[in-house]
């Protein structure tokens, strides 16, 4: 059906999607999967037709869409949902159905005068057909409630319910189950093998859950650094040992929180994210409000219990450590708020950053006033008392007293001036380049991207992409969704 | 004029002088108040009777040199025996801490249910004091008692009026000086204490920092079981070893930690002298001050007393319903209750 003939994207020098060659079966239920930055969304996003490939082309029953804008495709019954889950907030979900359909004479405004009755008619079948997709995907208690008032996995049951719209011939799933409980998780599967058996709908799916994958999906692709790695049954893939490799190759030598899952009391915040980061490198986690940011950066310090996943350091697994312990380990954390001991003077600031230390300070404490000049001015003033840009400089200040190796900030230029921030950024990028490991939140998406070697996008509690920062910058579907354009 | 210098001894006699060492009582007391306050975060209501305790344990020590016939010159014995009696104090607070307060503090609990718990200590303490030396007054000052007599004042002076200053006074002036000179340095000055203030500041920043916890919540047992048996004995030495007199003294070392703004060391010593000078000030008979002030006609037939001595406790709670209703953070701003 798809045929995907040596597929190449490139973004800068970076090989998102390496001479791919692939096809989907008619009536099949692909599987696409692989590590963090295999390429696994950006090769949906060409074929798609969001991004023009680099070279090579995908075809459809035999015709080459290669280049095809995403509404062309669509009118040739192809669909993509979003890892993210796009909706008409504001329009119940009967209305968001209702509305997928192109070409509706109501939609022109000669025929909403002209022929009224026509108009009456078509509406009269869409409804029709939406009920009939509501009653399908089971969703009736909710089909007169706004879109925006759905939880997660109601808005994932949506977007499937909209490629029935259309009578859709193959429909791409990205994530369909990220940040999905389990029980909204099987009722989703269930529709999908539903409509793939019933309506013989075609399905392509990325998705990270293993169970998920197995239960549904026949064949599984696995994806790993831009290429396909291995194609087989689900069992098949996961016994090939390239696949394990792949996997577990992919870990990062220094520090990585590998597929963490954890949150605060019952919720999960958490689902299964990736995060890693090399010496003398910048890591930047980005994504929106609540997508667990913070608490990622919690659970990497041992701050928060992990309730699946592991953080290695060098390799070792340090999941049980305490903070303190991680601080002799030679990591070292600022907090976003509170990150002074606002009573006390600049320099006990510093000395209490040192305070697992045994040896002469004096040295480290003049590399850091070397590094912030004004707290060398201010150091016998209350930090309490400076200025929020100075208060974050004692806060990074303080973490670099322990002499570490890997230096976590959480948000640093959180309430500080555009100046003061390009000033923090220069400073961050300055301790890097010393060899120090920087993994770092940051609201400010897009300055932060500009200094990363590496970036994180998480949403609701999960890897969106990873790349680097360049490339994220670069990537129009990141752009629009979280630097704004 | 001497009518004026007669009128300022009195003062100093009967205010000042005294004051100066109930002050310094206060102070110690009130500091220990807020070192549990900063850095275990609740109101320690077994204070007084840590303070009972600790003088207890002083008392015995007294008594046990005093029989092996070893005295401090012209000084208490008491002064001998405080190291002792402050290292069993010590004790107990730890072996309290392990046994209730460390439980409490693993299950996270607030800071009303460590009050409540702090109640119950504190009874137990009282009943272990009842137990060991009895409900009665101890006296178990000794050496010399004076050191400025009345007499010889008006003789040195020529004034009226005498000036008599007991050794005591002067014992816990300068013990209190010397002490919370000490406080202070290690504060300040020592990286253990720096580690207390950042703990008490910011306690997860504290964590981050590798301090650890249990040690500075151990050291803050060791200063305050210190500082209560300091101030416990004082007390004891300038009055009379009563043990439901610390019971009473809870209210104004309250009182002057929160109007110092509790958690403020600073504040505790402020506070202990505001309270202990307005105590005696509100409840001093002036009728003598006045009547070398104003010419003989107008010299007053009444104690000129703004209130009894009956009510000096009222004092310290008019004080403290002020201040919380004004300031609640108390004069140096320390943590709000």
């Amino acid at each position: 059906m798809i045929v995907v003939e040596n597929l190449s994207k490139h973004f800068g020098g970076i090989k998102a999607v390496d001479n791919v060659s692939l096809s989907i079966a008619p009536g099949s239920i692909t599987g696409l999967i692989g590590p963090n930055g295999a390429g696994k969304t950006t090769l949906f996003n060409v074929i798609a037709g969001l991004h023009a490939p680099t070279s090579g082309r995908v075809l459809l029953d035999g015709q080459d869409i290669t280049g095809l804008p995403p509404h062309e495709l669509f009118a040739r019954g192809m669909l993509r949902t979003f890892q993210i889950a796009h909706e008409f907030s504001t329009l119940t979900v009967r209305e968001n159905l209702m509305l997928v359909p192109g070409g509706q004479s109501g939609e022109r405004l000669m025929d909403a005068w002209l022929r009224p009755a026509r108009v009456r008619a078509e509406e009269a079948a869409l409804r029709r057909k939406a009920d009939e997709v509501i009653e399908f995907l089971q969703i009736n208690q909710v089909a007169d409630e706004l879109a925006g008032n759905l939880s997660g996995g109601q808005k994932k049951l949506l977007e499937l319910g909209r490629t029935m719209m259309v009578d859709a011939k193959i429909v791409f799933l990205d994530e369909v189950g990220a940040g999905v409980n389990r029980t909204l998780l099987r009722t989703i599967g269930d529709a999908i093998q539903r409509l793939n058996s019933e309506r013989g709908y075609t399905f392509c799916m990325i998705e990270h859950d293993m169970e998920f994958i197995s239960r549904l999906c026949d064949p599984v692709i696995v994806m790993a650094e831009g290429a396909v790695l291995a194609t087989g049954t689900a069992a098949e893939v996961r016994a090939n040992e390239e696949v394990i490799e792949a996997y577990l190759g992919c870990v990062m030598s220094f520090l990585v929180g590998e597929e963490m899952v954890c949150g605060y009391g019952g919720a999960d915040i958490l689902h299964g994210c990736t995060i890693g980061v090399e010496p003398g490198e910048i890591a930047v986690v980005v994504g929106p409000n609540g997508a667990g940011k913070s608490t990622a950066m919690k659970a990497m310090f041992g701050m928060l219990g992990l309730r699946e996943g592991r953080v290695l350091l060098e390799g070792e697994d340090i999941s049980r450590l305490k903070p303190q312990e991680r601080v002799l380990r030679g990591m070292g954390f600022v907090p976003q708020t509170n990150n002074v001991f606002t009573s006390m003077t600049v320099e006990e600031n510093l000395e209490m950053g040192a305070f697992i230390r045994r040896d002469d300070i004096a040295t480290t404490m003049r590399q850091v006033f070397d590094l912030f000049p004004i707290l060398h001015e201010k150091r016998a003033q209350p930090a309490g008392e400076l200025s929020g840009g100075q208060r974050q400089q004692v806060a990074v200040g303080r973490a670099l007293m322990t002499q570490p190796k890997i230096l976590m900030l959480d948000e640093p230029t959180a309430g500080v001036s555009p100046i003061v921030m390009d000033e923090l950024f220069d400073r961050i990028i300055e301790v890097a380049q010393t060899g120090i490991a920087i993994l770092m939140v940051e609201q400010n998406a897009k300055q932060a991207l500009n200094i990363a070697d590496r970036g994180y996008v998480l949403v609701q509690g999960r890897n969106a992409y990873t790349d680097t920062g360049a490339a994220l910058m670069a990537d129009p579907e990141v752009r629009r969704a979280f630097l704004g354009g | 004029m001497s009518d004026v210098l007669n009128a300022l001894v009195i003062l100093a006699n009967f205010v000042i002088v005294p004051g100066l060492a109930y002050g310094s009582q206060l102070a110690l007391g009130a500091l220990g108040v807020t070192l549990v306050y900063a850095v275990l975060r609740f109101s320690n209501f077994a204070h007084g009777e840590t303070m009972a305790i600790g003088t207890m344990f002083v008392i015995l020590a007294t008594w046990g040199l005093q029989s092996a016939g070893i005295g401090f010159g012209p000084l208490p014995t008491a002064l001998l025996a405080l190291p002792v009696g402050i290292f069993a104090a010590i004790i107990l607070c730890l072996v309290t801490d392990r046994l209730v307060y460390r439980y409490y503090r693993r299950q996270k609990a607030s800071g009303v249910i460590y009050l409540i718990v702090s109640v119950g200590v504190m009874f137990v303490y009282n009943g272990l004091i009842r137990f060991v030396i009895g409900p009665r007054d101890q006296v178990f000052a000794d050496g010399q008692r004076f050191i400025i007599k009345a007499r010889e004042f008006k003789n040195m002076t020529g004034l009226n009026e005498g000036l008599a200053i007991k050794t005591t006074q002067v014992v816990t002036v300068v013990t209190a000086i010397i002490t919370v000179a000490a406080v202070f340095w290690f504060l300040n000055r020592t990286r253990t204490g720096k580690s207390m203030r950042a703990f008490s500041d910011n306690e997860d920043l504290a964590l981050l920092s590798g301090i650890n916890p249990d040690r500075v919540v151990m050291i803050a047992w060791i200063m305050t079981a210190a500082l209560a048996t300091i101030a416990g004995t004082l007390y004891g030495l300038d009055k009379s070893f009563k043990p439901f007199v610390y019971l009473q003294l809870l209210l104004p070392i309250f009182a002057a930690a929160i109007v110092g703004g509790v958690g403020n060391p600073i504040g505790a010593i402020a506070g202990g002298f505001v309270i202990a000078f307005s105590e005696l000030f509100v409840t001093f008979a002036y009728k003598r001050v006045v009547t070398y002030l104003v010419p003989e006609s107008m010299a007053p037939d009444t104690l000129v007393q703004f209130l009894s001595t009956d009510y000096k406790f009222a004092v310290s709670f008019v004080i403290l319903v002020i201040v919380l209703l004004v300031k609640p953070t108390g004069i140096f701003s320390g943590k709000s209750l």
